[in-house]
């Protein structure tokens, strides 16, 4: 995501017009110099007379360097050279002290741009003790609210009963959550720097260590487990789902690994199980290249040859790259290997836009898409196929959904969560709603009218003289 | 200025920008108007309009096999509105794009080969001195302790770690510096093409280069080069530390030298520097913090 920020500068910029203004006036319109000596000129009507001169010095050829059409370079590659060869710069410019050197390093920004307040990525149930989990991404934190919190519109926010968070916890950019309904266990994935699973108590809190992390090789963006075969489905951006026993930690290998050109999975974000029907859903951006066949490794493949290492596909074919609309691609829990998608949702009537996080429901067989950039939650029947429209949409201001990144279906209260990372708030509703819906309660970490920047994962930032603005991918 | 927490007063992003989560660099041509970024799924370079806004297709793609990318590596990349040329760092080599190429365009030029001593992950130019400046791992550097191979005078070499990992995915070995910097920054001609060597090499213990990625720009007129430096080696917890500065070098200097001026740190408010970018006009020099979700703006007169 690219954003731009204005610089608000109009006012400094007027007062510098205005300031250069008053000094010209004054000494174009005063009639005296700088020095306050009388202006030269004829008093009285007498003739004006020659005081004193002083030539300019004699100069050889003609005052300006014409420069011919036929010239090989421009004009401004003269100057620039000309520039460079008398005053190279830097090279002459005295090395400052150290002192001046060490005072600088440490001059503090006369501006910041920065959200001080959590901003909500992905979100998780812990029905057993009626608490919900909230990854936040802003200020690498989990925070457990009861699943009951409303935040009564005159409050600035909810403070979350336990809150996780410090550099001993491994957290970073942190973009899904798992909740072990049985045990309490939070499991949260990485999605940037650290490739981990982390994995914590039901109570931690403050600056603790998690109880067991997974190393990963690629960027995390999804989870999901099989609690019946005690299975945990990684899905990384790269489009591979690895599926490790639900206690794997440390260097432990995968079970299996569902990748490669077959799967048409592209860019991927969100998975989420059906473990009635023994299927598993996952959400695509569109973006994707070709991959050769991967090298002879140890972990079993579908089609009996053996992998290892830290799975991955082969070789990267040459500008292979290809963009296709946004989809969710559907395959058996148990697949293994290069597999093609059971089935493939996509297409304009699918409203699909950036889908960015998945659930199920497999008692009223609906599937439930976040869309991150289409502010929009929609759901489909499980078993959608093709150009499918949804048969519902949650959208629109009274809804409060705004760039979606997590949501999460409560089965047992027919409830529907969403965390918006656009707006500080984590929302919930019926799960039949539709439409531009009020939440049935809302979770903020700051105030309603509060923006959020959206500054999650700053990289690059541009100044664009053009417009004065900051141009800041995200 | 913008302070504080603002809403962005616009934002690209949605389908139909083609947009991963992933950029890692973009750049911004003030004479045509138009913000340029890599595509690291799709293997592309998109080009928008300057005043692009919401969910809008690029004007220009550059993608397919006469690209010869098999990566958009780091996903870094530079633009020269003089020349009208991007330029990739891609490891052992630079590729070369023209800049209002469309569809499936070869490369114009590459810098490629031993003497070159690139492993390169990020690219400036100097559209006033002709330049092109290099950062990435210093081929001198060798890791140790776990996993990066070990003993005196062993180890593997950063740069052909970083090689490998363009080619096979593999991730950088933690290491430690002995005695030199892991990265370096290489000031070849504009136009340097095939095995050349570089003009100059800024690498060394003094130039406090401790990472290999670093984003960098330039201010031509003064012959400033502005590089973010991470401040940590791979492996350390968040890859942040108060290590972390953005150094000022000049396109004149050579070897073992410290940065002309730092900003931000080291031991100051940076943690993860990464973006780095400059207003002349207002002196001022820009910084983006990953660790600290923040954009910075400091006051550098002596710079311009």
């Amino acid at each position: 995501m690219l954003f731009a920020s204005s610089r608000i500068k109009r006012i400094g910029f007027a007062g510098i017009v205005i300031l250069f203004g008053a000094i010209t006036g004054f000494v174009l319109w005063s009639g005296n110099g700088m020095s306050g000596r009388p202006a030269l000129g004829p008093k009285d009507g007498g003739d004006a007379r020659l005081l004193s001169i002083q030539p300019l010095p004699e100069e050889d050829g003609p005052m300006c360097n014409i420069v011919p059409a036929s010239a090989t370079s421009s004009l401004f590659a003269e100057l620039s050279q000309q520039q460079e060869e008398s005053q190279p710069a830097g090279a002459q410019e005295a090395r400052p002290s150290e002192a001046a050197k060490a005072a600088a390093a440490k001059r503090p920004p006369v501006r910041t741009i920065q959200d001080p307040n959590p901003v909500f990525s992905a979100i998780a149930l812990d029905l057993a003790h009626d608490e919900v989990v909230m990854q936040d991404e802003n200020t690498y934190s989990l925070m457990v609210y009861n699943r009951m919190e409303n935040t009564p519109r005159s409050a600035r926010m909810s403070e979350p009963k336990r809150v996780i968070h410090g550099a001993n916890t491994n957290l970073d950019l942190n973009c899904g959550l798992y909740v072990d309904p049985g045990n309490g266990e939070i499991y949260s994935i990485n999605n940037d720097t650290l490739s981990l699973l982390t994995v914590f108590s039901r109570d931690a809190k403050g600056d603790v260590k998690p109880v067991r992390v997974l190393k990963q090789q690629g960027s995390l963006y999804g989870i999901a487990v099989d609690e019946e075969k005690q299975e945990m489905f990684l899905l990384t951006q790269g489009g591979s789902i690895g599926v490790y026993k639900k206690s794997a930690k440390d260097d432990d290998k995968p079970l299996r690994f569902v990748e490669g050109n077959q799967t048409r999975m592209a860019n991927s974000h969100g998975i989420a199980l059906d473990p009635k029907d023994g299927l598993m859903f996952v959400g695509n951006w569109g973006s994707s290249h070709l991959n050769e066949p991967p090298a002879q490794r140890d972990i079993p493949w579908g089609d009996g040859r053996r992998y290892g290492g830290g799975g991955g596909n082969g070789r990267t074919i040459v500008g292979s790259g290809k963009f296709e609309p946004a989809s969710i691609t559907v395959y058996r829990m148990d697949a293994m290997g290069d597999v093609a998608p059971l089935r493939v949702i996509q297409g304009s009537k699918t409203q699909l836009n950036w889908p960015t996080s998945i659930a199920v429901d497999p008692e009223h067989k609906e599937l439930f898409v976040a869309n991150d950039t289409g502010d929009s939650v929609s759901v489909y029947n499980l078993d959608a196929d093709g150009d499918a429209a949804p048969i519902r949409v949650l959208k629109g201001p009274k809804s409060l959904i705004k760039n979606p990144s997590g949501i999460v279906f409560d089965a047992k209260h027919d409830e529907l969560w969403v965390s918006n990372f656009g707006n500080h708030t984590s929302t919930v509703y019926k799960r039949a709603a539709a439409g531009d819906a009020t939440p049935a309660r809302t979770i903020r970490s700051a105030p309603l009218e509060v923006p959020a920047p959206v500054l999650s994962n700053p990289h690059v930032v541009i100044y664009n003289p053009n417009r004065d603005e900051l141009l800041v991918a995200t | 200025m913008a302070d504080g927490a603002p809403r962005a007063i616009r934002s690209i992003a949605g389908q139909k920008t083609g947009f991963t989560r992933l950029i890692h660099d973009m750049t911004y041509d003030p004479v045509r108007d138009e913000i340029t970024v890599t595509q690291a799924s799709a293997l592309a370079i998109l080009t928008f309009k300057g005043d692009a806004d919401g969910d809008v297709a690029p004007i220009r793609t550059i993608m397919g096999p006469k690209t010869e990318l098999t990566s958009v590596g780091s996903g870094r990349l530079a633009l020269d509105p003089v020349n009208h040329e991007i330029y990739l760092p891609l490891g052992d080599r630079v590729l070369v794009y023209p800049q209002l190429g469309n569809g499936d365009v070869a490369p114009i030029r590459e810098l490629k080969g031993p003497d070159t001593q690139l492993a390169a992950q990020g690219v400036t130019v100097d559209t006033v001195h002709n330049l092109l400046i290099v950062s990435g791992g210093n081929p001198d550097w060798r890791g140790s302790g776990a996993g990066g191979g070990g003993g005196e005078g062993g180890g593997t070499g950063l740069a052909d770690l970083i090689i490998e990992r363009y080619n096979n995915n593999v991730k950088p070995r933690k290491g430690t510096l002995e005695g030199t910097s892991m990265g370096q920054i290489e000031i070849f001609d504009r136009t340097a093409s095939g095995n050349t060597k570089p003009l100059r090499v800024i690498k060394g213990s003094k130039t406090f280069l401790n990472y290999s990625q670093i984003i960098m720009t330039t201010y031509a007129p003064r012959g400033w080069i502005f590089g973010a430096v991470w401040g940590s080696s791979y492996g350390e917890i968040g890859e942040s530390s108060d290590r972390a500065f953005v150094g000022v070098w000049s396109i004149y200097d050579n070897g073992d030298v410290p940065p002309r001026w730092t900003i931000g740190g080291p031991n100051g408010i940076l943690q993860q520097a990464r973006g780095v970018s400059v207003d002349p006009r207002d002196k001022t020099v820009f910084v983006t913090d990953k660790r600290l979700g923040a954009v910075f703006s400091f006051e550098f007169p002596e710079l311009f």
